[in-house]
């Protein structure tokens, strides 16, 4: 009689099998539907956190924006889509671990923001061009919110990472503006490539110090970025020359 | 580079607290739930095993053959799988891999949630009534690259559960019919904190409310009751079960103020088959938790199915899917002791798969089948 019932519980997991049982695969997943149970999914915004963070930023972009078109006053979705915009320009703020573990020497906002953003110097300009389109989106989406919901009053539990992100993007948007420009020089590695630098026009500069302008205003001006940003906006100001161009190339001459 | 650039870094890679801490929604699981009747999928409203009965449904007590039922003790140890795979892959690598590569390490940090946590119940159970002890904690600690708000943060889920169950049950003038009461004294604490990249607002916040705020351990207090129902049709070889529960009943409200402020009163249902023997059975049973959606869940997280082969009283075989994950487990009885071993699958989410956790369940029990 034993057997028997041991048959007839291994006919049930040979169900449970038939269903789609394996291991740790759950029943209702429409990922991978059973026959016969009707799948379900979480809300597109949990949907998006997963997809993230298992690194499939196209795929919580796709979800994200489709949820803000449905809905454009879902502004809790705001500050995920613009950390999905910034995972597909290349930001990985973990980067900074390794760039600490290696001892480089991070002498300027520049260059602590640069590592963990893309390395032009690797990318195409094509693919860098794309980069730095959706690190401006990352930006200009957080921006296009009303201040209350990316201002920290306790009203959104949103609002204080919307607007630490929209500085951080900000400035990140600026070096990697920047960085098309600021190359090591093949023949001196303690210099940058003055020719590279020469490409940089006057509307180059002044986009790249207005927008490191805006990351300081739109921050909290507490905030030890916001204080660097600030600092070294100060530092090139104090630079001679004549022009914005002027100004930034002496300031990158002499921190490089 | 200078001390002010290094400072500077660091408190840009600062974790700060939130200033305000949100709680955890209660789920329609019940605050305590035997390791075996998990095994089982979950579905234990016809059929629970021992101090489950008090909180699956009271109504299962006149149906247990003797007068005196149960007296004993469960120790439940509970890890989550995430948490073993994180400490095996540590102790394979050993310490030099982490500092000679220190984004491998946080990968996988990031990848495995901490989450453990012990349960204990006892109970005396008779044919008309039973009283029952227990607690239960089980944190979880998740560090994400991204959480909801987009930001790499750290989630802190806190439950905690203890109190004292006394069950009334009794077969109505229609022996297939019996109904049972419970009623209940809890304490109870759910928390999820959010820790999170942020500035340094943020922090002067949490200064400024230090102290207004509930610490993590603060439980809540509230009394409850609950009312279930058996239909239990008995055959020479087939048994089947109707069973249906009220959870607390008119809402469990809780003192202190802040959240979570009550439980909702949910309505469970369930129906089983039983195939047995004078000595063996094999049950099959599934069960729709919150009937009504109190809580608001999707059905998966409210659907239990399960299966439980128990031969000779000695050995038991379970498997079933809880919340739709595959759930199995064994209970061995050592005459001095039971163990039971268990593995589950626990959706934290409202989507299957987003955010689930794999946990083991290790059981001791001792005392006496009457």
């Amino acid at each position: 009689m034993n057997i028997y019932f041991s048959k007839i519980f291994l006919c049930w997991l040979l169900t449970l099998e038939a269903l789609g049982c394996k291991a740790d695969k759950n029943a209702f997943d429409c990922s991978n539907p059973t026959p016969g149970i009707t799948c379900e999914e979480g809300s597109a915004k949990e949907r998006a956190k997963k997809a993230l963070n298992d690194g499939d930023s196209p795929q919580a972009i796709s979800l994200l924006e489709a949820e803000i078109a449905a809905n454009p006053e879902a502004y809790d979705i705001y500050p995920l889509l613009s950390s999905a915009y910034a995972a597909e320009a290349g930001f990985d703020i973990f980067e900074v671990v390794n760039v600490l573990g290696s001892g480089a020497d991070n002498s300027s906002v520049f260059d602590l923001i640069s590592s963990f953003l893309p390395d032009p110097d690797v990318l195409t300009a094509e693919e860098y061009a794309q980069s730095l389109n959706f690190m401006g989106q990352a930006k200009n989406l957080l921006d296009s919110m009303p201040e209350a919901n990316r201002t920290d009053t306790g009203t959104y539990d949103y609002a204080s990472s919307a607007g630490y992100q929209l500085s951080l993007y900000t400035s990140a948007y600026a070096t990697m503006y920047l960085n098309q420009f600021v190359a090591i020089d093949p023949a001196d590695p303690s210099s940058i490539d003055l020719d590279r630098l020469s490409e940089m026009t006057v509307e180059d500069a002044e986009i790249i110090l207005s927008t490191l302008a805006d990351a300081a205003a739109n921050g909290d001006p507490d905030s030890p970025i916001a204080s660097v940003i600030s600092e070294t906006i100060g530092t090139i100001d104090s630079q001679e020359g004549a022009s914005a161009k002027e100004k930034l190339s002496e300031y990158l001459k002499a921190n490089h | 580079m200078n001390f002010r650039k290094f400072a500077s870094i660091f408190y840009f890679l600062a974790i700060v607290f939130y200033s305000e801490i949100s709680y955890a929604e209660k789920t329609n699981n019940s605050v305590y739930e035997d390791p075996f009747d998990i095994a089982s999928g979950g579905a234990a409203l016809t059929r629970a095993t021992q101090s489950g009965i008090l909180f699956q449904n009271p109504a299962q007590l006149p149906y247990g053959g003797k007068f005196l039922r149960w007296l004993g003790l469960r120790t439940t140890l509970i890890l989550g799988k995430e948490s073993v795979d994180l400490a095996q892959s540590m102790v394979k690598s050993g310490s030099s891999s982490t500092e000679s590569n220190p984004s491998a390490f946080i990968d996988r940090v990031l990848n495995n949630p901490i989450h453990a946590g012990s349960a204990t119940a006892i109970s005396f159970l008779t044919n008309n009534g039973g009283i029952g002890l227990f607690y239960r904690v089980e944190p979880d600690i998740v560090a994400e690259r991204y959480t909801k708000t987009g930001l790499p943060g750290i989630a802190l889920t806190s439950e905690a559960y203890a109190g004292g169950l006394a069950s009334l049950a009794f077969r109505t003038p229609f022996r297939w019919l019996s109904l049972g009461v419970t009623g209940k004294y809890l304490l109870v604490s759910e928390k999820y904190l959010t820790v999170d990249l942020s500035d340094m607002s943020s922090i002067d916040n949490l200064a400024k409310n230090n102290g207004q705020e509930e610490s993590l351990a603060a439980l809540k207090t509230g009394i409850g009751f609950d009312a279930g129902m058996l239909l239990f049709f008995q055959g020479p070889w087939v048994d089947i079960r109707i069973a249906a529960k009220v959870d607390d009943f008119g809402d469990t409200k809780f003192s202190g103020g802040g959240t979570p402020e009550s439980f909702k009163q949910t309505l469970h249902g369930g129906a089983a088959l039983t195939f047995h023997n004078d000595n063996d059975a094999i049950h099959l049973e599934v069960n729709e938790r919150d009937i009504l959606q109190a809580y608001g869940e999707p059905t998966f997280k409210r659907t239990y199915l399960g299966a439980k082969i128990l031969l000779r009283g000695y050995l038991g075989l379970g498997a079933g899917l809880y919340q739709g994950f595959p759930s199995y487990g064994a209970e061995i009885d050592l005459i001095i002791m039971r163990l039971t071993a268990t593995y589950y699958r626990r959706e934290l989410s409202n989507g299957p798969g987003l955010n689930s956790r794999g946990i083991y369940q290790l059981s001791l029990t001792s005392g006496f089948d009457f």
